[in-house]
């Protein structure tokens, strides 16, 4: 099925047009620290995704973020 | 990083506890039918064709049946179950001579599609218990699968 997906991503995935997402994503700000703690660990250096996301950028609506005590609010909108 | 972020999904999200995502996600018949190919459970050979009003059509050689998709998913804490109302009992006996192994069965005049038994979304098994709720409609050659999930 990863080969599946990977077929969608590569042609745009035009056969999920009308898809629409919404969500809100608050991250603890202790997670956000291991996250950034294990970058510096590994020399800031980037993994390498195992594919380009780069072309779903375009299917993304809105994003923003927020801050609370302890914690990020991501919140976003995507549409196909 | 990446091990940070995939220990965060095997102990459950609980750095992300409150996170909610909801919406439609719209699949075409041909998108279906090419996933349905790679299925080690589905017969070679078995094809789709999605009407509206939930009525999807499915061929296996000669054999041809029409199927109406239960909206309300089941989810029971588990795996989805999708299930769809077959056309008549003959079908349902047809059916049960075909299918393979646990991830799809015949219960009276229901097909069960249990997706936790489809060996091709293994991956998935950690996410299913983060929805709350599921639904499917159709319109001609497209499915839409309304969720909300919630860590």
């Amino acid at each position: 099925m990863d080969e599946w997906v990977k077929e969608q991503l590569a042609r745009g995935f035009a056969d999920f047009e009308g898809t629409t997402l919404t969500g809100a994503i608050p991250v603890k700000t202790e997670f956000l620290n291991q996250l950034i703690a294990r970058f510096l660990a590994q020399g800031g250096q980037a993994p390498s995704p195992a594919a380009d996301l780069r072309p779903l950028a375009r299917f993304v609506r809105s994003a923003t973020v927020e801050a609370e005590p302890g914690v990020i609010i991501l919140r976003f909108e995507i549409g196909v | 990083m990446i091990e940070v972020i995939r220990e965060e999904a095997r102990s459950g999200f609980p750095h992300l506890a409150g996170a909610r995502v909801a919406g439609t996600v719209r699949v075409t018949q041909a998108a279906l039918n090419d996933a349905l190919r790679r299925v080690r459970q589905v017969p070679p050979g078995l094809a789709i064709e999605v009407r509206g009003g939930n009525e999807i059509r499915i061929r296996y050689g000669v054999f041809q049946t029409a199927m109406v998709i239960v909206e309300d998913v089941a989810l029971d804490g588990g795996a989805p179950q999708v299930r769809l109302a077959l056309s008549s009992g003959l079908v349902a006996f047809g059916l049960r001579a075909i299918l393979r192994g646990p991830a799809l069965r015949v219960d009276g005049r229901y097909l069960t599609v249990d997706l936790g038994a489809l060996d091709h979304i293994a991956g998935m098994r950690r996410y299913w218990p983060l929805l709350r709720r599921a639904r499917l409609r159709t319109t001609p050659g497209q499915v839409h699968i309304e969720f909300e999930a919630a860590v």
